[in-house]
């Protein structure tokens, strides 16, 4: 039988308008129950799949309710914690019963289509076959957001169908091996969010570019890996893609390569030439620290560029800037970098200023500022030419002591009067 | 009458005490079936709309909320931070009762981004509660008998793993 809430009714209300105080606390917990299917399946969409199979036994009403919750999320418990070997037997116990769980769930399911599908699950519960099934599903029932976590303890051969499908518009990888792409075509007509975890093995660059080929109208793309295990093989280097992202407007880059893939590489970072907001993490920058100007495309509408890396990329970021007329916030993470032998890290004074430092940039955000004299050199650059800044924001490392912290501040301070009408803010 | 523009003019809504809440049209929009009962009136609506099924506790939670996330909306970018907070607070001041007393309210006034807002706070309290809270939660009565319980419970043994014991 349903109880009455013990809790007492706010004091004000209570002592104006008792009668009704009292009837709204008796009838909440009685008039719930008016609460539409429609309402309580959409309470049911923001559970687990697991856990909203549970609510049928909550009374003969709700029987039915779960099999209609267009959203189908099935975690095993276990997925992406760390692998020890001493555990196996108790994993196994855990996650027993799962595939049944999720084959019972399928059958089950009333659903017309499914909007998002959701699969987190390690070697221990499922087959390589349970999990192409499974997608092939997934599939059918015209899912739009696709998310799949698997284990990197065993190669799951990828199916053909999760990168032939044909309504998914989001997709999220993670755990997973990219290998199987190198036997089959790619088609993604709708995908306009990839992302790819940085718990994923490529094979090879090339199939990367293979996967990207696939997606032309891809707005959005992750690409965190930094796992680059079996480039340099004979496959690299040798697929020819055309590679044309042009309704993509943001990216955040972070894998790293070998020189074999230098050509697949370029090819990635020239799709990227459309974007308005571009994240390029230190992994990637370390392997881009010595190109040349042409080999960084022009980025036609770059607004917002993240960029983190040690002491020796300044070039890169300098070719950066000037191929990026239009930009108007930068934020750099510093971080901090052994010295390399017989090499000094320097900024460099560009001949030209760039036009953006000229006339477009309004924010600068230096993170984990170390002081050093590069460093210093850039931000003073920055704090002359810079025409039309209204924000800096400079955050300073940790491993700085309070004496060199306020010797920073006072410089910037100093420069700030002569140069500058921002606002500089200090962390 | 002319010359006031759409969002300064005030529509008057009555809760079931009979308080008098004045709201800006801006604010009434988004709740929806007061807004089809504007839409469907001839005339201008002057008299306070009366809502027989809302209480001025709920019409007040509502009214604030709306508020609220209108200002962060108009304001500048870093609102975000400002709204998860505010909502976080929300969500909290409210015991089980006032959650659900509040739900019923903007499901009848159809309030869409607090019910998507006032859903996930629900799904947070069920979130791995035995069945016996959700039904209480819920003021849901068993009409199962014990057996076919027991039998459901079987079918569907995995999915019972790490549900809290009644």
């Amino acid at each position: 039988m349903a109880e009455l809430s013990a809790d007492p009714p706010p004091k004000r209300l209570h002592n104006l308008f008792p009668v009704a105080e009292t009837a709204a606390n008796a009838t909440a917990t009685d008039r719930i129950s008016e609460l539409p299917d429609a309402l309580l399946i959409q309470i049911l969409s923001l559970l687990p799949t697991k856990q909203s199979v549970v609510t049928g036994s909550l009374s003969k009403r709700w029987r039915p309710l779960w099999a209609s919750v267009p959203i189908l999320d099935f975690t095993d418990g276990i997925a992406g914690t760390v692998d020890r070997p001493e555990r196996n037997e108790s994993k196994s116990l855990e996650t027993s019963g799962f595939s049944e769980f999720v084959y019972a769930v399928l059958l089950l399911h009333e659903a017309r289509s499914i909007t998002r599908f959701r699969l987190r699950c390690s070697h221990w519960s499922c087959s390589q076959r349970d999990i192409a099934t499974w997608l092939s599903q997934a599939a059918r029932r015209g899912v739009e957001q696709l998310e799949l976590s698997l284990s990197l303890s065993r190669y799951v051969a990828l199916p053909r169908k999760l990168f032939n499908f044909e309504t998914v518009v989001e997709m999220k990888l993670d755990g997973v091996f990219l290998n199987a792409l190198a036997g089959f075509s790619v088609s993604l007509p709708s995908l306009k969010v990839l992302h790819v975890g940085d718990r994923v093995l490529f094979g090879c660059h090339d199939y990367v570019v293979k996967l990207l080929a696939g997606c032309p109208v891809l707005e959005k793309l992750v690409l965190e890996s930094t796992y680059s295990d079996a480039c340099g093989g004979p496959v690299c280097a040798q697929g020819m893609f055309d590679l044309n992202l042009n309704r993509l407007v943001k990216a955040r880059i972070g894998f790293s390569w070998y020189k074999t893939c230098t050509k697949s590489i370029f090819l990635i970072i020239n799709s990227l030439s459309n974007v308005r907001c571009l994240s390029i993490l230190s992994s990637t920058v370390e392997c881009l620290k010595d190109s040349s100007a042409s080999d960084i495309p022009v980025f036609n509408n770059l607004v917002q560029l993240e960029i983190s890396f040690g002491n020796y990329s300044w070039d890169l970021l300098t070719y950066l800037l000037q191929h990026s007329q239009k930009l108007e916030v930068l934020t750099i993470y510093k971080e901090s970098q052994k010295h390399a032998n017989g090499q000094e890290p320097a900024w460099n004074l560009p001949l030209v200023v760039p036009e953006c430092v000229l006339s477009h940039l309004k924010a600068f955000w230096l993170m984990e500022f170390q002081g050093l004299d590069c460093e210093m050199g850039f931000l003073r650059y920055v704090m002359q030419n810079a025409r039309v800044l209204e924000t800096m924001k400079i955050s300073m490392a940790s491993s700085l002591d309070p004496q060199t912290k306020l010797q920073i501040r006072s410089s910037v301070t100093a420069l700030q009067l002569n140069f500058q009408s921002c606002q500089i803010t200090f962390h | 009458m002319s010359g006031i523009s759409d969002t300064e003019r005030m529509i008057t809504l009555k809760t079931v005490e009979g308080t008098l809440f004045d709201v800006k049209s801006s604010i009434a929009k988004d709740l929806k079936t007061v807004q089809a009962f504007i839409d469907d009136s001839d005339d201008d609506v002057t008299s306070p709309i009366p809502l027989p099924n809302v209480f001025t506790r709920e019409l007040s939670r509502i009214l604030d909320y709306l508020n609220n996330h209108h200002r962060f909306r108009s304001g500048i970018e870093k609102a975000d931070e400002e709204m998860a907070r505010y909502d976080a607070e929300f969500a909290k001041s409210m015991s089980h009762e006032e959650l659900k007393a509040l739900i019923l309210a903007a499901n009848y006034l159809n309030v869409k981004d607090l019910l998507e807002f006032l859903n996930q706070t629900v799904a947070d309290v069920i979130q791995n509660k035995s069945v016996e809270f959700v039904r209480n939660f819920f003021g849901i009565e068993n009409d199962y008998t014990p057996e076919e319980e027991e039998k459901l419970r079987n079918e569907n043994e995995w999915a019972f793993n790490g549900v809290e014991q009644d």
